[in-house]
């Protein structure tokens, strides 16, 4: 048992750097184990990864502005927090919000395997019309004609970048996708705009816990997204979830939307085990391989990802106290490290090609500041090629 | 309604202790729970030979089957990627099997080897 245990907080730790350093994504390490090694000890590694990575990539998205596929949509909100002192605010309610969505979909995994099967054969049909229908109510929800057309123009565009990318062939095209889109766009106009304080971060005693309502849609949103072929990443949920609860610039609903992307985030892990037990199915990478290499059903494995995530956010409120440290004085000085960072990163994870799609894909993001629309539309580019690949 | 620090660390513990409870009652989730007294009695390594009809296969294309006798004393055998062949076997098809006893997670069970009808 010892041994097991070992395994799973070596699994804690290595997530943990993962999860902070923006590139060395979960499914990236699966990978490399899978290859290298077999058993279901491996298995368990990859699980304990998997958990622990989901807590820490929130860090470098809320205070560095640099997202992942899970993290992608609160480095929106999260970082504007940041930006503000108010990061670790930020940290503290995804950190709630996944550890209470955790315990929701833990508590309903009975249900979710026995829906299931019943409700997997009738969504595929759906998928379309439920895609189509979201970036519909993004482009509506602009406030007048003008902006809806500009907002139109940022849709395709990006639904464009991300179909060519996908199908470019690259073995990690979604990194510098993001990379470019969020993340270098956002240090390029900041870098031109306004002096900006990135003023050291406010304690927060306490929490208002006034996202409830959040957390449970975020379970159903993560239900769905393990669901529903096509919907693989949180952040399209997110998006989904995002018109109904989030409006940019408002303080409140900025919380809220961040506990609503943790919320997904974490019980579409947590369902992912579910779906793979029920309709055979893994919509997350890291789980696929952990399933081909263990000797055993891996269902089991779920209360490890919990375990995992569970003493993950203990040991990241045990690092608190550096975070509340951090104080990097003026902002702009990180942005050429960071943007060092994410260039090396790129090449390192996608080579060449990467780095092609990461100037593309800062042109694309560069367009909603350009354009003074939403940058939500950008998330187009994943949503246009999954409505495509299933017409 | 506030939440403190030290409520979020008492959650967190919470959902530790309430992942190891699921494991433990997932740990043999779609798998028969009859065993055979001599798989148990069986040291590991040790390699055996059970003949028997195949009653469930869990996974099409990968390793888990039951595999039981007439008496309906079902035991889990795994099948290696490399001797698995999905056209080999059938649901209800009754198949010999050769192979080694393992301990995974301090459970007994057999590692087929070799399958034949």
């Amino acid at each position: 048992m010892c041994g097991y245990l070992l395994i799973i907080f070596f699994g804690i730790i290595v997530g943990g750097i993962s999860g902070i350093i923006p590139g060395l994504h979960t499914n990236t390490l699966a990978s490399i184990l899978g290859w290298n090694f077999d058993g279901s000890d491996i298995s368990l590694l990859i699980i304990a990864i998997f958990g622990s990575q989901v807590v820490f990539s929130f860090v470098p998205a809320i205070f560095f502005g640099i997202p992942d596929e899970k993290s992608v949509v609160s480095v929106l909100p999260g970082h504007r927090m940041a930006t503000r002192g108010r990061g670790y605010e930020a940290l503290l309610i995804c950190l709630l919000a996944g550890v209470l969505a955790c315990i929701v979909s833990l508590l309903s995994l009975p249900i979710a395997i026995w829906s299931y099967p019943l409700v997997y054969s009738i969504s595929e049909r759906f998928i379309p019309l439920l895609l189509g229908s979201v970036l519909f109510l993004l482009i509506a929800k602009e406030k007048d004609m003008v902006s809806r057309f500009l907002c139109l123009v940022v849709t395709l565009t990006a639904g464009l970048l991300g179909f060519v990318v996908l199908n470019s062939g690259n073995p990690d095209p979604l990194f510098p996708l993001f990379c470019g889109l969020f993340a270098v766009s956002g240090i390029v106009f900041a870098t031109m705009g306004n002096e900006k304080r990135f003023s050291q971060q406010r304690d927060m005693s306490t929490i208002n816990f006034d996202f409830a309502p959040e957390i449970i849609f975020g379970v159903i949103l993560g239900w769905l997204a393990d669901l529903i072929p096509g919907i693989s990443s949180p952040a399209q949920m997110a998006l989904l979830g995002g018109l109904i609860f989030w409006r940019e610039g408002e303080k409140e609903d900025a919380r809220k939307y961040l506990a609503l992307i943790s919320a997904i985030s974490v019980s579409q892990g947590v369902f992912a085990f579910a779906s793979l037990e029920a309709i055979g199915k893994a919509r997350v990478g890291a789980l696929a391989i952990a399933s081909e290499i263990s000797e055993s059903n891996i269902l089991w494995m779920v209360g490890i990802f919990c375990f995992s995530f569970a003493v993950a956010s203990i040991a990241l409120l045990g690092l608190s106290k550096i975070i509340r440290r951090l104080e990097t004085g003026n902002i702009k000085r990180t942005y050429p490290v960071i943007l060092g960072y994410l260039i090396l990163a790129v090449l390192l994870v996608s080579g060449v090609d990467g780095l092609i799609i990461l100037l593309a894909s800062t042109l694309v993001g560069s367009l909603p500041n350009i354009l003074k629309t939403s940058r939500l539309a950008l998330m187009a580019c994943l949503i246009i090629p999954t409505i495509l690949y299933y017409m | 309604m506030e939440i403190s620090q030290r409520k979020l660390m008492i959650l967190s513990i919470v959902l530790a202790v309430l992942g190891v409870a699921v494991a433990y009652l997932y740990f043999d989730y779609g798998y028969e729970k009859v065993e055979i007294g001599t798989i148990q009695s069986l040291p590991e390594g040790r390699r055996v030979y059970f003949a028997g009809f195949v009653k469930e296969i869990v996974i099409a294309e990968r390793t888990k089957v039951v595999l039981c006798d007439a008496a309906v004393n079902c035991i889990n055998v795994y099948f290696r990627a490399d001797i698995y062949n999905p056209t080999f076997i059938s649901k209800g098809e009754v198949v010999k099997v050769e192979g080694r006893v393992l301990e995974y997670m301090g459970r007994k069970r057999v590692e087929a080897e070799r399958i034949w009808s």
